[in-house]
């Protein structure tokens, strides 16, 4: 109709304009940078954050221990600074892991079709537990370490990514160049690897990227119930852990680290939806009414 | 519809009994002896071999699996190890908290997640859209003990307006319930809310494009009644999917939001179980979630025919 | 001639900012007078729809902006009315049907509760009262099996069922004016014929007054009292029904009536005037339709234009009008006979 075609272009000038995905996701990149380079630094240049020093539990926030120190005199700042480590290392790996692992399981289930029943059913299965869970079982038997936490982690998020992309995999089967490749004989791992994984991409990246905001707040929770974490690397969840039965007086033990936390998965989250307007043009719209 | 129920039923039988056997060779995907892995480090030789009886690990793996399921179609999910108390019976004690909190957080979240969904989508691409995205992302990025906290310290500790911390069962009055779940549901729907707002707002972005939307205009319908009336029934499905979706989430948050709020439910009660390696009770709990889980999905599989009449069973 | 229902003036609607900014619609000026048949006729993206839209203000209003000098309804303006009064017009005074019948009826409502509801929108009336104008209406536009039809959703009705109770939800308030756009384009011919036939006995019934848009000239020929062609956002001709098609006055009206004589002669080609619609950005001097026309001379595209009279009640903008009438049409008689 007339309306359609008259606005188009207009509009989409327009939402490029005015969208905050840009100008957002460059400043959620920005934010991130700064924690990735605060997990190598601080490690580095801090001053002790294991030893115990009695005298100075449970301070408040001043200009020694800027974020107070915990209940056994130790800086709030520095452990908490330490775990960004943590963190952002079981964020990426378990995006990481279950990209491959998903991706591949769903690569496989929705191009070659072979045990693509079984494969799914399994996946129902494994969405029917909650997955922090799922998670919390799997740490708690599997023991304590990063390496278990992060399996723990990772296998509960694998089912949505296997289901992302057997759709993604399923619908770009169908597109006319993929059927032309297949039919002059070209070699599946030619397709797969030339036509349909470099479509699939951008919708895993985004799903990726959302995993690792999800692994991150996951890992807080299992450090936070005491499940999995070891007490020599610092964790959010861990510091916060400890500060429970002091919440009602040194609250900033869990206040520091929350909003370190916060934020980081905050803006993960944010980068993610930048990432999906920039890959996924058809989100683009807005009501008429 | 009957027909429908039935075909729906059959359709969970795969993932239940993927979930049977998840739950039944947990304990044995760890490594190294499951006796000793429950029993804890201090165990003495004795109280291994117990537990290694009570749990019939010296069986076959297929006869522990008959006898475990044999047990289930009982309604016997077996004895905790730490307590020695029926699994049943534990989770039947529990139930009423968890029951009362989900209940409450959903109400909340619906409430709080359409209309702020469907202002966002109405007034899309402006201040009130941004900051209606901005807090549903917030909402699922907080985690939900931070959340907690804050509320505890603030309404509770500060203000002394609401209890810090516990239950107060339905048998002693619907009004000390009430107190004692405000914070926790608080806490626990501002995720839920995310979720839901994000997903009312893009399903009614499509919606207010439709025609049907314009000709509800020119027929002299006004704004509120377009919004509440021709389109949000027409965005029904997607909400309530999602709404069913988020329970497995609600479900994660239960865990922590107990265990933050000290209260006696499933969630406090997984926790414990886990941490004490109480197997027979984490079995248990995983197939208590999961059923409530499959069965809310199932409900809500139900419902689309109300908001959507072309779907019929 | 009565007095005119509806009155527009030099009506503009244009999308997005300035120098952007999309003129779809220009200097779009027409009466109608009670009982009256207009046809608003052109190609897609000629404004037609849009034209519509603009009259009861139902264009997205963050990106849409319309201008008018007069805009009147039985002497009223319509211009500068808030949401709250034009919702007092929308579906009373000034009833819309749609293209689509199926996109235009909400699928999550029963067909007898949309009815009820244009009804109950316009003036303090039961349930029970609704529901019975609601069966009246049905009955009006010759559905058959009214009562049971009410309880039904739209999907369990056919396309030319739901054409018939859009018309009946835009008849429930007997409007002064029904603006119909496109009503038959989605229905197969039979059902097209009905439908028209349908429209021109309510229109008698009601002494309602009627602007048909379409692009359909079968249709037109059918059903107009008068004819205005768009394109390119403005009114090019407009006249009584047998002077646009006998008299054509415009290389365009020309170009559209010689494509239905050729679709006529030869059935399976589709008819097209060579060339597509421009694209209406910011202000432009001369003639749109200049580039495709066969008689257009250089100065068509750089004179200003204006709508001359050329016989009581025809007008067009056409600097070649003389000429163009010269050019034996075939096309009028085909399609008028």
């Amino acid at each position: 109709m007339a309306l359609v075609s008259a606005t188009g272009p207009v509009d989409a000038e327009a939402t490029r304009r005015r969208l905050p995905g840009n100008a957002a996701t460059h400043v959620a990149l920005g934010i991130v940078a700064v924690y990735v380079l605060l997990a190598v630094v601080s490690p580095l240049v801090l001053g002790d954050y294991i030893s115990v020093h009695p005298a100075t539990r449970l301070k408040p926030p001043s200009a020694t221990f800027w974020f107070g120190t915990d209940q056994l005199g130790r800086g709030i700042f520095e452990r908490t600074l330490v775990g960004t480590g943590n963190s952002l290392l079981v964020g990426a790996c378990v995006a990481l892991l279950a990209t491959l692992i998903g991706g591949g399981i769903g690569l496989v289930a929705g191009y070659f079709r072979t045990g693509e029943w079984v494969i799914m059913r399994l996946m129902d299965g494994l969405m029917a537990v909650p997955s922090v869970l799922l998670a919390i079982a799997l740490a708690s038997l599997l023991g304590a370490g990063l390496t278990t936490v992060i399996i723990a982690i990772a296998v509960p998020e694998i089912p949505r990514m296997v289901r992302l992309v057997r759709s993604v995999v399923l619908a770009l089967r169908q597109q006319p160049y993929v059927l032309a490749a297949i039919s002059i004989g070209t070699r599946p791992a030619k397709i797969l690897f030339r036509h349909i994984l470099p479509n699939a991409v951008g919708a895993l990246t985004v799903q990726a990227t959302y995993v690792c905001a999800s692994a991150i707040i996951t890992e807080s929770i299992l450090s936070f119930l005491g499940i999995g974490s070891t007490p020599d690397s610092p964790s959010w969840g861990s510091i916060m852990a400890y500060g429970r039965p002091y919440f009602q007086v040194s609250p900033w033990m869990i206040l520091f680290p929350g909003v370190f936390l916060s934020v980081l998965v905050l803006t993960i989250n944010i980068l993610g939806d930048g990432l999906r307007d920039m890959l996924d043009p058809r989100l683009r719209r807005g009501a008429t009414l | 519809m009957l027909r429908y129920v039935g075909l729906r039923l059959l359709s969970t039988i795969p993932v239940l009994a993927f979930v049977l056997l998840l739950a039944f060779f947990l304990l044995h995907l760890a490594p190294g002896d499951p006796a000793a892995l429950i029993a804890g480090d201090s165990a003495t030789p004795a109280q291994v071999e117990a537990i290694r009886a009570q749990l019939h690990l010296n069986e076959p793996l297929s006869t522990q699996l008959w006898i475990w399921l044999i047990d289930l179609a009982h309604f016997d999910l077996g004895r905790s190890v730490f307590s020695n108390l029926p699994v049943t019976q534990l989770i039947a004690q529990r139930f009423e908290p968890t029951l009362m909190l989900a209940i409450s957080t959903t109400i909340l979240a619906v409430l709080l997640a359409v209309p702020l969904g469907v202002i966002a989508a109405y007034r899309a691409r402006t201040g009130i859209d941004r900051g209606v995205i901005v807090l549903a992302v917030a909402g699922y990025s907080v985690p939900v003990f931070v959340i907690g906290y804050c509320l505890i310290f603030v309404f509770a500790v500060q203000l002394h307006w609401l209890p810090v911390q516990g239950y107060k069962p339905l048998a002693e009055g619907l009004g000390g319930t009430l107190r004692s779940l405000v914070l926790p549901t608080v806490a626990l729907a501002l995720l839920y809310v995310g979720l839901i707002a994000r997903v009312t707002r893009a399903t009614m972005l499509e919606v207010l494009d439709e025609d049907y939307i314009r000709t509800a205009r020119a027929k002299g319908a006004l704004t509120l009644r377009v919004l509440c009336i021709h389109a949000l029934k027409n965005a029904g499905p997607p909400i309530v999917t999602v709404i069913g979706i988020g329970f497995a989430s609600l479900i994660g948050g239960v865990v922590v939001t107990e265990t933050v709020f000290n209260i006696p439910g499933l969630g406090r009660l997984t926790a414990e179980a886990v941490l004490r390696r109480d197997y027979p009770l984490v079995q248990g709990m995983l197939l208590t979630f999961a059923v409530m889980l499959v069965a809310i999905n199932l409900v809500v599989d139900l419902t689309y025919p109300l908001f959507d009449p072309r779907i019929r069973y | 001639m009565t007095a005119p229902v509806l009155q527009v003036e030099n009506l503009g609607v244009s999308f997005g900012v300035e120098p952007n900014a999309l003129h779809a619609v220009r200097e779009v000026s027409f009466s109608l007078s009670a009982g009256e048949t207009l046809c608003l006729v052109g190609e897609s993206g000629s404004g037609k729809s849009v034209t519509a839209l603009a009259l009861l203000n139902l264009l997205p209003p963050r990106s849409a902006r319309i201008s008018a000098s007069r805009l009147a309804l039985e002497g009223r303006s319509l211009l500068g009315l808030g949401e709250r009064e034009l919702s007092h017009i929308r579906g009373k005074a000034i009833s819309m049907i749609f293209q689509d019948p199926m996109s235009s009826l909400n699928p999550a409502l029963t067909v007898g509760y949309q009815l009820a509801e244009a009804v109950r929108l316009h003036g303090p009336v039961s349930a029970a009262a609704a529901r019975r104008d609601a069966l009246a209406i049905l009955d009006k536009v010759r559905i058959p099996d009214a009562a049971r039809r009410l309880d039904e959703y739209p999907h369990q009705l056919s396309g030319g069922m739901r054409q018939r109770v859009m018309i009946a939800m835009a008849l429930a308030c007997r409007p002064r004016v029904l603006i119909a756009d496109e009503p038959t384009t989605a229905l197969d011919v039979t059902v097209q014929a009905q439908i028209l036939e349908l429209i021109g006995d309510l229109k008698a019934d009601f002494g309602t007054a009627v602007l048909f848009i379409t692009h359909d000239l079968g249709v037109v020929a059918e059903i107009a009292d008068r004819v205005a062609v768009m394109y390119a956002g403005r009114i090019v001709e407009e006249g009584e029904v047998s002077q646009i098609f006998d008299d054509p006055a415009h290389g365009y009206t020309h170009g559209l009536l010689s494509t239905l004589a050729v679709a006529n002669r030869h059935a399976q080609r589709l008819p097209e005037i060579p060339g597509s619609t421009p694209r209406i950005l910011g202000a432009d001097m001369g003639c749109s339709f200049a580039p495709r026309c066969a008689f257009a001379e250089p100065q068509c595209r750089t004179m200003e234009l204006h709508m001359a009279e050329i016989a009581p009640g025809h007008v067009t903008r056409c600097r070649r009008a003389a000429i163009v009438r010269g050019a034996k049409s075939e096309a009028g008689h085909l399609a008028h006979g």
